[in-house]
């Protein structure tokens, strides 16, 4: 386990927001919760992105989606 | 938490099951545990979704909202332009699933191929993805693959490679092969993971039904009837091992049709000038997965010979002819020569005010709306007349017969009613004899070609202490199945769901039937889902 610091201010700010939450017993549980969202929708953006896949789909998420295309075309639900 | 003993209750999806079909298959006693299951239960034709397809129909059945609410319209969904279409995911599903809610009450679920479950949103559930997940991983949690062997023979589809190459025999002696292994792993959680609420949904059948449904319903095609009587095996082994005291549903989320004609909607929208071609095509670049890889490896080899926008600008000018290109194309070039033939005709997504998007993979209409879509060109004030526009001319046309090409076109108020997202389809169809498809495979607007597609007309059967004996009632909506399966379960029904809970299934005196309904608040967010809502957003704008 690592710290971080946090400055007083945001500390305060976290422990007001969450008074009360049944979701959250502490600010580092907050601030947790929240990089972990970060980094999961990082993958996830990554994931969805479409732009790119037409572009280059070479790339490890052009190939997932590049198979289910794939599978949805050949068992006859795309035509 | 309600206070009513916990049901366990069983749902065994089989996609693109009809009646029209399965009738006939049980009067032939080709499915004896089907037809004893009809007698212990009631029977209803399932209305499905709007469209009646795989993903937003499942969807629909485990959120009891119609795709205009809970966001999966079809397989792919439009991003910030309607030429840039992605795949749904589970993540895509607004608000709470079924399986979600029962899990907050203490019920444990396990879910095998529901279409929508990758990612899954449990975390703690045992959740084995369908034919969508995207990467590798399809079963939650991975460790599950340690425990029994079985699992090491799963395979998320059969070997398509065999449908492509149209060897039928093969094909479905590898559907049956994939049967048995998928049913392996199903038996093996079912008797040995605890389990409140168990989900299987048997593919087989919509897979077998896209390649020989015409056979099927006009000729008992024997080799097809296999999937069916070996699903009516896997019936009777879930009857001997089902727990005496569970509630068993077993339902589609589509019927199947046997269309012959087909209707080139992009092509008529060309024709009338709310559609503008280009010659870039509608493929996808790139060859990334081995199948893929191969087919171009083949191509390489091949000399090309792409078919652009004058070619079917001369073909639509001479019919005849068209018919000629395509019989010498499909009886000696497809067979005997060495030619790769590409159609290259795309949509020009600057000059286009309506289209199916993606060829054939979307089949409703959207209208490309410049404050939803970067690129879109039609105005805030022009919707409304060009939708009304659209409907008149759409019903107006008429066959070489002279008869109507479709049932009823629908706004998507209609459909969907109020609060639908601006990125929701625009208009659909309830179809009669014509398919219609979004390519440019054509310089006419009619063909004649089978296709075995989907309708509207799934089933449903229930059987349980808590439902009617040998009962058939008219119809559910695929909406209906999460109120119902939540009324049964004790629990509240959420306010926000387009579906109702079906009375008319509950035996009389049964404690379903004397007990009403009771409705939650809309599902309030949380500060969790406020922080991954927040954060969404900020993507999204990246």
């Amino acid at each position: 386990m690592k710290n971080i610091p946090l400055s007083d201010d945001l500390y305060a700010q976290i422990q007001a927001h969450i008074q009360g939450s049944d979701e959250f017993d502490s600010p580092e549980e907050y601030v947790d919760f929240v990089l972990q969202s970060v980094l999961n929708g990082d993958e996830d953006m990554d994931l969805d992105d479409d732009d790119e896949d037409d572009e280059d789909e070479d790339d490890e998420d052009g190939e997932k989606k590049s198979k289910v295309r794939d599978r949805l075309e050949n068992l006859g639900y795309l035509d | 938490m309600s206070s009513l003993q916990k049901k366990k209750i069983v749902v065994l999806g089989l996609d693109g099951a009809t009646w029209k079909l399965l009738d006939p298959l049980m009067k032939r006693g080709y499915m004896p545990t089907l037809a004893s299951l009809v007698k212990k239960g009631t029977r209803a034709t399932l209305k499905s979704t709007y469209p009646a397809m795989t993903a937003p129909s499942w969807t629909t059945c485990v959120t009891g909202k119609n795709p205009g609410h809970h966001g999966v319209f079809d397989f792919m969904l439009p991003t910030d332009s309607l030429s840039r279409m992605k795949f749904a995911t589970g993540k895509d599903i607004v608000d709470k699933t079924l399986y979600e809610m029962l899990h907050e009450h203490g019920y444990t679920p396990i879910l095998i191929n529901l279409p929508g479950s990758y990612p899954p949103r449990l975390k703690d559930a045992i959740t084995i993805t369908s034919l969508l997940t995207q990467g590798d991983e399809w079963i939650f949690p991975a460790t599950l693959k340690d425990e029994f062997e079985g699992f090491k023979k799963y395979r998320l589809t059969p070997d398509e490679s065999l449908r492509l190459k149209e060897r039928k025999e093969y094909y479905i002696e590898d559907l049956l092969k994939h049967l048995d292994e998928q049913m392996a792993c199903v038996q093996w959680l079912f008797n040995n993971k605890p389990w409140d609420f168990f989900f299987y949904l048997f593919s087989h059948t919509d897979w077998i039904s896209h390649l020989a449904y015409t056979e099927l319903i006009e000729d008992f095609d024997e080799s097809s009837l296999r999937i069916f009587k070996k699903i009516d095996e896997y019936f009777a082994w879930f009857m001997q091992h089902i727990p005496t005291d569970a509630h068993l549903i077993i339902l589609s989320d589509h019927g199947f049709a046997s269309y012959k004609k087909v209707f080139y909607f992009n092509k008529w929208l060309e024709q009338q000038g709310y559609l503008v071609t280009n010659d870039a095509g509608d493929q996808m670049k790139g060859a990334a997965t081995r199948r893929a890889k191969e087919a171009a490896k083949i191509q390489s080899k091949q000399k090309k010979l792409r078919v652009g926008k004058a070619a079917f600008d001369l073909l639509a000018r001479f019919p005849l002819l068209e018919r000629g290109v395509k019989w010498v194309y499909h009886a000696v070039v497809k067979k005997y020569l060495p030619i790769h033939v590409s159609v290259s005709v795309g949509i020009d997504f600057s000059k286009t005010k309506v289209c199916f998007p993606k060829g054939s993979y979307i089949t409703n209409a959207y209208i490309n709306k410049a404050w939803v879509y970067s690129d879109g060109i039609v105005s805030h004030e022009e919707y409304p007349q060009l939708i009304q526009e659209l409907i008149v001319k759409i019903n107006s046309i008429r066959d070489t017969e002279g008869k109507s090409i479709v049932k009823h076109v629908y706004t998507r108020e209609e459909v969907y009613g109020e609060n639908v997202p601006d990125k929701a389809p625009d208009l659909f169809f309830e179809l009669a004899d014509y398919w219609f498809v979004g390519q440019f495979h054509s310089g006419q607007l009619f063909g004649h070609e089978i296709h075995n597609k989907h309708d509207a007309d799934g089933i449903f059967l229930c059987v349980g202490s808590e439902f009617q004996q040998n009962t058939k009632i008219d119809h559910l909506d695929m909406q209906d199945i999460t109120p119902l399966i939540l009324h049964l379960s004790g629990l509240d029904v959420p306010k926000s769901c387009d579906g109702h809970v079906p009375f008319e299934v509950f035996a009389e005196g049964a404690e379903s039937a004397r007990r009403l309904v009771r409705f939650s608040q809309e599902t309030k967010s949380t500060e969790k889902d406020r922080i991954q809502s927040v954060i969404q957003s900020l993507k999204m704008k990246k």
